[in-house]
């Protein structure tokens, strides 16, 4: 609750300034665990926002599209946009501006301490069928949580998305304003994709072999992540076609491939893809295998340190490896 | 039509009786449940719980090919799809079976589509009546029910010691003949189960949307400011229509080289920048919220004006795997609402 109670305040300053066009921030949901992205213009709007482990969803996503809330086009970029960040968010925007993707100046972060999110599908699965507005927050190691005008303490780790159990780190980077809570950072071990590569071959082909074969091709993963934001892409493109529009096997290893590989030493892992994926693709293991390889063979990991550049425009002249040079 | 009942223990006896067709169930692949041609029937889910997987495929399969062709020495050959097989679809949820019957205008009024049509008169439906209506469903809202049977051949609802069946049609009838011996008639208190079952379930549903007039107050709504706000959280996904089963728009392409390939058609989603996307470049549905105020007005305007149905049969899974909770219940409330209706 008092993370809502500072973001609102700060809404209200921000809203009222004239170099801000808009705030992209968190509201109430429209039923259940569901909590939904807002876009505010005007400081009385500022009570409308809310901050809890409900708050999935990387609102950077919002920042690289064509039209944001009630700006369009043409109006984006005459003010700057102020964006609710977590700490797995606020790494997307620096990724976005090592790439040039946004610039920075436009943008007023607002970072939240994040307490960890909701796994929605475990909350989904043990509190069926809520209908009023449900709330989560929480205290000490649990989730309290009122549904349906009960309330349960449920132990964080038994509902909290993967991606909090192993973050790096929650105190969002690069923020004109932080909203501050409790702090951690975790070791990553990768000790999920090491199992997955301990399994034989064949068992690992069947399992893409499957698990893509039951990809319909939303574009989803692509549409819900901050750095797939080309604004002409391949997998569009009809003439000449990279990716055919048949759904198979085959064209859809094509599509995973040519997305995970397109996010090799860019994804920050906010775990957005594999959130929203209606045919629960465990896209993450992709993204994953490729961060760590990235993380072994450069030493890289993306959005890590606000100051870094883009990995595949950055190169060492004492490179100790082999390389195109 | 007739009553029947079933004893649980005999559901995968009932199921291999059905003959030589082609079976689709729900079954567990890749860790979800999907409907899919099951080749052992031992593994159809038998514990129906409320899934989200639509059964739109079995009729508007994702991909399709019209007709292959390949140049030869004695000119072009053209190959056409051959006749649809025999299937059974088990365990369909009203709504979905319903879905047919409003896309069935679509697919006829103007132009019989072969490809649909085939397939539509060769399977049949056993529907499965929802115990379970979740917090996404509101069929009762657009003319459905979790018992009811538009759209079905037999509709199977459970009961103390297994299933009532309802036969529906003849097609039904003639479908379940060969498992005669696996049913009983229903009596008089299989009968009351049943209605209680059905009574049950009703009231489980929680969300509902006023449609009253809709068709009419969407038009008027479309200048509305409120689209901008609502319709931009949106990401342009094809989640929302590829899961719905009564979404139906499709793209036709060619694949291959000049010498030899086919020509398919496949979904495509209205939600798609690309769709109305023109060669010139020009795009007449540019935002995002454009799109979504497109996705409400067909379905709740002008396919009921033009098609005699609301497009839309209340499963909720659009609702349900959006991912950033566009609700079309919360939009059409606000819309009557801001239209003072
Ligand atoms: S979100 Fe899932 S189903 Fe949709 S394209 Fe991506 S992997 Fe495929
Ligand atoms: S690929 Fe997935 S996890 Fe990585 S940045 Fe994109 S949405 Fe986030
Ligand atoms: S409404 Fe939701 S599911 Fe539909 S395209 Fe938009 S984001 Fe995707
Ligand atoms: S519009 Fe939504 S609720 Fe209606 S049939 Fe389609 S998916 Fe189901
Ligand atoms: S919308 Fe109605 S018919 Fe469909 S699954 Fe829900 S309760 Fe069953």
């Amino acid at each position: 609750m008092d993370a809502t109670k500072s973001l609102r305040a700060i809404a209200r300053e921000v809203l009222g300034r004239e170099d801000i066009a808009c705030l992209i921030g968190y509201e109430k949901g429209s039923y259940g665990f569901r909590a939904q992205p807002c876009v505010l213009t005007e400081p009385d709007q500022a009570d409308r926002l809310i901050f809890s482990p409900l708050c999935v969803h990387n609102l950077t996503n919002y920042l690289t599209l064509e039209q944001i809330g009630p700006l369009s086009k043409a109006d984006i970029g005459k003010g700057k946009i102020a964006v609710v960040v977590k700490g797995c968010d606020s790494r997307a925007i620096t990724v976005l501006c090592a790439e040039n993707g946004i610039k920075r100046e436009n943008l007023y972060v607002i970072g939240v301490h994040s307490p960890g999110v909701v796994d929605l599908k475990k909350i989904e699965r043990r509190f069926p069928n809520a209908v009023e507005p449900a709330e989560v927050s929480l205290e000490g190691d649990s989730f309290t949580i009122t549904c349906e005008g009960e309330t349960a303490s449920v132990p964080r780790s038994e509902l909290v998305n993967a991606k909090c159990l192993r973050c790096k780190n929650n105190v969002p980077q690069g923020c004109d304003v932080v909203v501050e809570g409790p702090e951690h950072s975790m070791e990553d071990d990768f000790a999920d994709i090491a199992a997955l590569e301990a399994k034989p071959l064949e068992e690992r082909a069947h399992m893409w072999q499957e698990q893509f074969s039951s990809c319909i091709r939303c574009y989803a993963c692509r549409n819900s992540c901050p750095l797939c934001y080309c604004s002409e892409c391949i997998l569009d493109k009809l003439r000449p076609q990279f990716v055919r529009r048949s759904v198979d096997f085959p064209e859809n290893l094509l599509f995973h491939s040519a997305r995970a590989f397109h996010l090799a030493g860019r994804c920050i892992e906010c775990g957005e893809c594999e959130r929203v994926c209606p045919q629960d693709i465990p896209l993450m293991v992709l993204n994953r295998k490729l961060a760590r390889d990235v993380k072994e063979l450069f030493g890289y990991e993306a959005g890590a340190d606000p100051e870094q550049k883009a990995l595949f425009v950055t190169f060492k002249p004492d490179d100790p490896n082999e390389g195109i040079l | 039509m007739e009553t029947l009942v079933l004893h649980k223990d005999k559901l995968k006896d009932f199921l291999k009786a059905l003959g030589d067709v082609r079976l689709v169930a729900p079954v567990t692949v890749a860790g979800k449940t999907q409907f899919c041609e099951v080749a052992d029937i031992d593994a159809v889910e038998l514990d129906l719980n409320n899934y989200t997987a639509t059964t739109k495929k079995v009729m508007f399969p994702q991909t399709e090919t019209m007709f292959a062709f390949r140049s030869t020495p004695d000119g072009v050959k053209v190959e056409e799809g051959g006749p649809a097989p025999k299937t059974v679809v088990f365990g369909i949820r009203p709504c979905d079976a319903r879905s047919f019957v409003t896309l069935d205008p679509l697919f006829t009024k103007d132009f019989n589509d072969p490809y649909y049509m085939k397939r539509r008169a060769a399977t049949v439906l056993i529907g499965h009546a929802c115990a379970e209506p979740t917090n996404r469903c509101f069929c009762p809202s657009v003319s459905g029910s979790p018992a009811g049977t538009e759209g079905l051949d037999v509709l199977l609802t459970d009961i103390d010691d297994g299933f009532h069946v309802q036969v529906v049609t003849d097609r039904g009838k003639e479908a379940i003949s060969g498992a005669k011996s696996l049913l009983t008639k229903a009596t008089e208190a299989h009968n009351k189960q049943k209605q209680a079952a059905d009574k049950a379930s009703a009231a489980k549903i929680k969300r509902s949307v006023n449609l009253k007039k809709m068709h009419e107050i969407l038009p008027k709504a479309f200048g509305l400011p409120e689209w901008k706000e609502t319709g931009s959280k949106c990401i342009g996904c094809g989640i929302c229509t590829y899961n719905c089963p009564t979404c139906h728009c499709f793209d036709i392409q060619d694949e291959g080289t000049p010498y030899q390939g086919r020509r398919l058609r496949t979904w495509d989603a209205c939600m798609f920048s690309e769709f109305t996307m023109h060669a010139s470049g020009e795009n007449p549905r540019h935002d995002r919220s454009e799109r979504l105020r497109n996705r409400m007005l067909h379905k709740f305007s002008y396919y009921p004006r033009n098609l005699g149905f609301i497009s839309c049969v209340g499963c909720g899974r659009c609702i349900e795997l959006c991912p950033v909770n566009e609700d079309l219940i919360q939009i059409l409330n606000t819309v009557r609402e801001v239209c003072n209706e």
